[in-house]
């Protein structure tokens, strides 16, 4: 049996306001190692506020997330962002991709945060690039590549300190088809050989079509949760 | 690489950081100028007041510092002290005696107050710059019997010209007054116009004949350079006996050693504002920067940049600003001042203005390296200081905000 990479337990996020908002509503979740498992729901289910939970980016009201046995809800501020840096991969909807720096240079950026040596940090981008389909790409910035290329970038880079699992959310949002399709082969394809867990916040059929679990948001809570 | 990200970020936009570094440059240029005139305007000045009349020190009896009477002589005996102790000095260069009386001149169109300087000729032009000021006739190098050497300005306003006569009316060291006629032998103009309405130049040796003694009251002494003039002055009076006296030019002439001292305050101070100006430019520019990258900014956060790296990273930018541009400014200000010392600052419209100051109407400015230094540490400081407020906006960004763009 695959062991549990992240353990959701009574899980809560309340916006306060004149009138509070639960976009959390009592979430209990189990990932295991290796899963490629899709959050799906309408626009304001909660399914990002629950991607940015379980990544840390944000605290909870209540309840427990415990990532490899550690409760991240406990960690301090700055004990949270060394936990995502070594534990952690983020994909965004927007690239997000530091404009100044070559596809190689933002993929090995997140390994100088983590003090690994020079030539290590330049290998390692080299062969996800390679990965991701973006030889020959190495020493283009940002820029210069499409959309779908900069996502792969992304991947890439979200790959690049060894974490746990990867974190996506929406990542095919501003993607055509055959971008949308071959990102995700590529994510796939990690997923089936190096046993990447992928957690993919999205309300697009492509990735829920390509995932192995889906869980269904709505209201900030899980109203189906299916493995296929 | 953060130092790489930091140097590309700077150029992102790049009109922005092109305003910005030359205006820090601009700032360092003016703030070079602004030294480079302001020693050069001062240092003319002390030096001509030094080499003219003031000399790097001078020697009185006590009395004469409390009261320059007549009577308030340097004795024969300390005199002698004090030759030989000049002698045995290795800085001293030079030294000549002086006669000081307070008295009356006349001429047939005015009587106004005087200080009759007394001067062994040879001496006083071996010592001092007094005789490169002469605009017509000589400082006593033809030989006229009673020839006295006026100024300018109060020879216009004695009505007085070359060879005109001039009647001078002084106390002796016993309370004698005397009364005796002197013809213009020379009429100069130094660079202080005050000086120069005041004093009148006599030979020693036409005042002893009047008096029938020779008196001296001051002793100009000069140096081998004007650094540590203080130091120089209190070895001299170590070895002297009272009651004579030495007193560094700073001492003599209060105005100008207060100008020389309050100097480098007032250029510092000078500099810190052109700083406090940049500063805000710095500050703004930095800030529009954080601000216009927060989802890159929230980005690095969410990936694992801690606040000391991102810290860091928000400082080497706005120290590169100050890199970059605080070496171009200093370049250009120092090119600037040494080609305005060939030509000068011509300020001939002032130069009435100037003259009551002690000054020349074309100002020659100074390369003062030792400034480069300072502007360096302050362009530094500057930068650090400016980075402080957009890093803390930077720390501050909520970075799931900040990814959203919010």
């Amino acid at each position: 049996m695959s062991k549990a990479v992240i353990e959701v337990r009574g899980l809560y996020k309340v916006y306060e306001g004149a009138v509070p908002v639960k976009a959390v509503n009592g979430i209990d979740l189990t990932i295991t190692e290796g899963e490629f498992t899709a959050l799906k729901g309408p626009s304001g289910c909660g399914k990002t506020t629950l991607l940015n939970l379980l990544g840390g980016l944000d605290q909870p009201t209540s309840g427990s997330i415990l990532i490899d046995g550690i409760d991240i809800t406990e960690l301090s501020d700055n004990e949270l962002i060394d936990f995502r840096l070594h534990n952690i991969g983020f994909v965004f909807q927007a690239y997000n991709l530091i404009p100044v720096l070559s596809a190689t240079e933002n993929v090995s950026f997140i390994m100088l945060l983590q003090d690994r040596p020079k030539e290590e940090r330049l290998a390692r981008a080299e062969q996800l690039l390679k990965a991701v389909g973006l030889s020959g790409k190495e020493n283009i910035r940002p820029g210069q590549l499409s959309g779908g290329q900069q996502q792969r970038v992304a991947v890439a880079r979200a790959l690049a300190s060894k974490p746990k699992f990867v974190l996506a959310d929406e990542p095919t949002a501003n993607l055509d088809s055959e971008s949308t399709s071959k990102l995700l082969d590529i994510m796939d394809e990690l997923n089936a050989q190096e046993n990447m867990t992928f957690v993919f916040a999205t309300h697009d059929d492509r990735v829920i079509a390509k995932a192995k679990r889906v869980v269904s948001i709505g209201d900030g809570k899980i109203i189906s949760d299916t493995a296929k | 690489m953060i130092i790489k990200v930091a140097w590309r970020n700077i150029w992102r936009s790049r009109i922005r950081s092109i305003i910005v570094l030359s205006s820090i440059a601009i700032g360092i240029w003016a703030g070079l100028l602004i030294i480079g005139f302001s020693f050069g305007m001062n240092n003319e000045r002390t030096a001509a007041a030094i080499g003219a009349t003031l000399g790097h020190s001078q020697a009185h009896s006590s009395d004469f510092l409390e009261d320059p009477s007549p009577s308030a002589v340097i004795a024969p005996a300390a005199y002698e002290n004090l030759v030989a102790t000049l002698e045995n000095q290795p800085f001293v260069t030079g030294y000549t005696p002086r006669t000081m009386l307070q008295g009356m001149v006349a001429s047939a169109k005015q009587t106004r107050a005087s200080r009759i300087i007394g001067v062994n000729a040879e001496s006083e032009r071996a010592n001092t710059t007094i005789a490169t000021y002469m605009l017509e006739g000589d400082f006593f190098e033809t030989r006229v019997r009673k020839g006295v050497v006026i100024s300018e300005k109060l020879a216009k306003k004695m009505g007085l010209r070359m060879r005109k006569k001039m009647v001078l009316t002084f106390q002796d060291h016993n309370g004698v007054i005397h009364k005796a006629s002197f013809r213009v032998s020379g009429i100069y103009r130094t660079l202080n116009a005050a000086w120069d309405e005041l004093n009148i130049y006599v030979q020693q040796k036409d005042v002893e004949l009047i008096v029938g003694t020779s008196l001296i009251h001051e002793v100009l002494i000069i140096y081998d350079k004007s650094e540590d003039t203080e130091e120089k002055t209190a070895a001299i009076s170590a070895n002297i006996v009272l009651p004579t006296i030495i007193t560094s030019w700073k001492q003599n002439s209060p105005e100008l050693g207060f100008a020389d001292d309050m100097m480098g305050i007032m250029l510092v101070l000078v500099l810190g504002i052109i700083m406090l100006a940049l500063l805000f430019g710095i500050i703004n520019n930095m800030l529009m920067a954080v601000l216009e990258r927060r989802r890159e900014l929230g980005m690095l956060m969410a990936v694992g940049m801690n606040k000391r790296k991102l810290f860091f990273m928000i400082l080497i930018e706005t120290l590169m600003l100050g890199l970059v541009a605080g070496p171009i400014g200093i370049i250009m200000g120092d090119l600037s001042v040494r080609a305005m010392m060939e030509v000068g600052l011509d300020l001939s419209t002032k130069k009435d203005g100037l003259a009551e100051l002690g000054m020349q109407s074309t100002i020659y400015p100074e390369v003062v390296p030792e400034y480069y230094a300072i502007i360096a540490v302050m362009v530094i400081m500057t930068a650090l200081i400016a980075a402080l407020f957009p890093a803390y906006k930077a720390l501050k960004l909520n970075p799931v905000r900040a990814i959203r763009g919010n």
